[in-house]
């Protein structure tokens, strides 16, 4: 390849940042067949062509800003680029928490010549490979913190709600955590082995491993974008209730009490209510294969119950996830409504969690009508529909 | 217990503070002092001398004096004086352990059954002339 043929391009970086060895040994490896490095960022690195040439690449830490809260310099000061120039080195560019030196002169001395001093120098790189951990422990820390002050009411009822979006919110977190635990390991046996007084490696195999990384890097990125993609798509999908039936046109039977069961007679629905407020979701969900949403909004006869039925009904994939449905739903009813009490007064409103055996139901009444249902006729209607055994509040 | 990062120094550690007992120096002329003396057997890298003279500045061991363009001049300090005194007093101890050494001193006692070793002790351990501890 001549220079006058060749154009920049990029190339996927086939090894984690921290592995100091290995990154010196590629860009040295791809400097012999032309290619010099330009800008090397998380994932790619940028090159522009060159005679093929011997030289040699070496990573240099950053050093440890003043202060915690201070960051490291974008670039090295004077003073280390006028020492580094007079043995040979230039500078190339900054990659992560490190400086990239390049030298043609096989017989200048190298960048580092102490492997014990060297290794202190990689106090703030050791320092920085914790960052995205202490990102993912404070993320993982504000949901605990929501959850155990009740802002956050219902976590395992929302992660089964989410389906296959919930393990793409997973898979990005292991991800995410594999990739610290890998650097970390990584950056610290390097630095132990400084510490030990050996030699970095200066020919490190960077291949052996380079195909399950790149695999890995690409899988990450897929999931990523397929996370973002369904967020997005998912939350126009709930909005326009994509895939519910009108129930004027669903005619499958439903396990659970409909509007029509506890009014007693058929209900004409409610002509006022916004279109397709009514309506039936079925969804095959992963932990809950399945889960039916009811929403019914109308009237049965003149002085029938006029009001609305709120349902929600989970098949889930064990009992014992169903229990922890169960005790969920009942602490934090439907739409955020209280349980109503067994002893209430009236049933205008009428908030109910069910379990039996690895069936969940969730259900909201309201009764606008004058004379309305008593309570406990609401709640047999409720438990024979769901043929529930006994289980309630 | 594990050691301290300057409890004991490095060569290059040992080599820049040597020079800076001699006087101020830039990073230059402590690299270009410790290739000297050595005859080029301890070479100190520009990112090594670098992270030393940051560190021992932070340390306290060694103060900038003054600034030429690019170049600082570094003077070595009391505690810094202190810490290479306290080196040499190490490397003094360890030479004169050897010297003993050689002479036969604790060696171990013969098992029975089986006589000691006729080695030449001075063929495993070369004589080794008393140094005088360095004033500085």
């Amino acid at each position: 390849m001549t220079t006058a043929r060749c154009t920049p391009l990029w190339q996927p970086i086939p090894c984690p940042l921290s592995d100091i060895e290995g990154l010196e040994s590629w860009l040295g490896d791809m400097a012999a067949q032309g290619l010099v490095p330009v800008t090397i960022g998380q994932n790619f690195a940028r090159f522009r062509c060159s005679q093929p040439k011997a030289v040699r690449y070496r990573l240099n830490a950053k050093p440890t800003p003043e202060t915690f809260l201070d960051s490291a310099p974008g670039a090295p000061d004077g003073e280390e680029r006028a020492l580094a120039q007079e043995y040979g080195w230039y500078y190339v560019t900054a990659v992560g928490d490190f400086f990239l030196y390049a030298c043609e002169d096989r017989n200048a001395p190298e960048l580092n010549t102490d492997p014990q001093v060297q290794a202190l120098s990689l106090r703030y790189a050791k320092r920085q490979v914790f960052a995205p951990a202490g990102l993912l422990a404070y993320w993982l820390v504000t949901f605990w913190v929501r959850y155990a002050m009740g802002v956050w009411h219902t976590p395992v009822i929302d992660f089964v709600e989410l389906g296959w979006l919930s393990f793409c919110y997973l898979g990005l977190l292991a991800a995410a955590l594999a990739s610290v635990v890998h650097n970390t390991v990584l950056l610290y046996r390097f630095s132990a082995r400084l510490t030990r007084g050996a030699e970095p490696e200066r020919h490190k195999n960077w291949r052996k491993g380079a195909g399950r990384y790149l695999v890995g890097r690409v899988l990450a990125a897929l999931l990523f974008v397929l996370t973002i993609v369904w967020t997005f798509a998912g939350s126009a999908m709930e909005k326009s209730r994509h895939g519910s039936i009108p129930l004027e046109d669903y005619t499958a039977p439903l396990p659970f009490a409909t509007l029509d069961d506890y009014a007693g007679q058929p209900t004409a629905l409610d002509a006022d209510a916004a279109p397709a407020a009514s309506f039936v979701l079925v969804q095959r969900l992963p932990l809950a294969p399945t889960f039916i949403k009811y929403e019914a909004h109308g009237q049965a006869g003149a002085n029938g119950l006029r009001g609305a039925l709120y349902v929600e009904y989970y098949e889930c994939i064990t009992p014992q996830l169903a229990q922890t449905m169960y005790r969920e739903g009942k602490a934090n009813g439907l739409h955020n409504f209280p349980e109503t009490a067994a002893d209430a007064a009236n049933g205008s409103i009428y908030c109910r969690t069910l379990v039996d055996g690895n069936k969940v139901l969730r259900v909201l009444l309201f009764q606008y009508q004058e004379e309305q249902i008593p309570l406990q006729e609401l709640e047999a209607i409720c438990k024979s529909g769901f043929a529930a055994s006994g289980k309630s509040t | 217990m594990p050691k301290q990062a300057l409890e004991s120094l490095t060569e290059s550690m040992f080599y820049l503070l040597m020079a800076l007992t001699q006087g101020e120096r830039c990073g230059t002329e402590i690299t270009a002092f410790a290739a000297e003396i050595t005859a080029g057997r301890v070479k100190i890298g520009p990112a090594t001398l670098y992270t030393l003279l940051g560190k021992f500045e932070k340390e306290g061991l060694i103060a900038e004096t003054s600034v030429l363009g690019c170049k600082r001049y570094y003077q070595i300090t009391p505690a810094g004086r202190a810490a290479y005194t306290a080196e040499c007093t190490r490397l003094q101890l360890c030479l004169q352990n050897a010297a003993a050494a050689a002479q036969g001193a604790f060696a171990p006692a013969a098992l029975p059954g089986k006589e000691l070793d006729d080695h030449d002790h001075s063929t495993l351990h070369p004589p080794l002339a008393a140094h005088p501890l360095p004033t500085v």
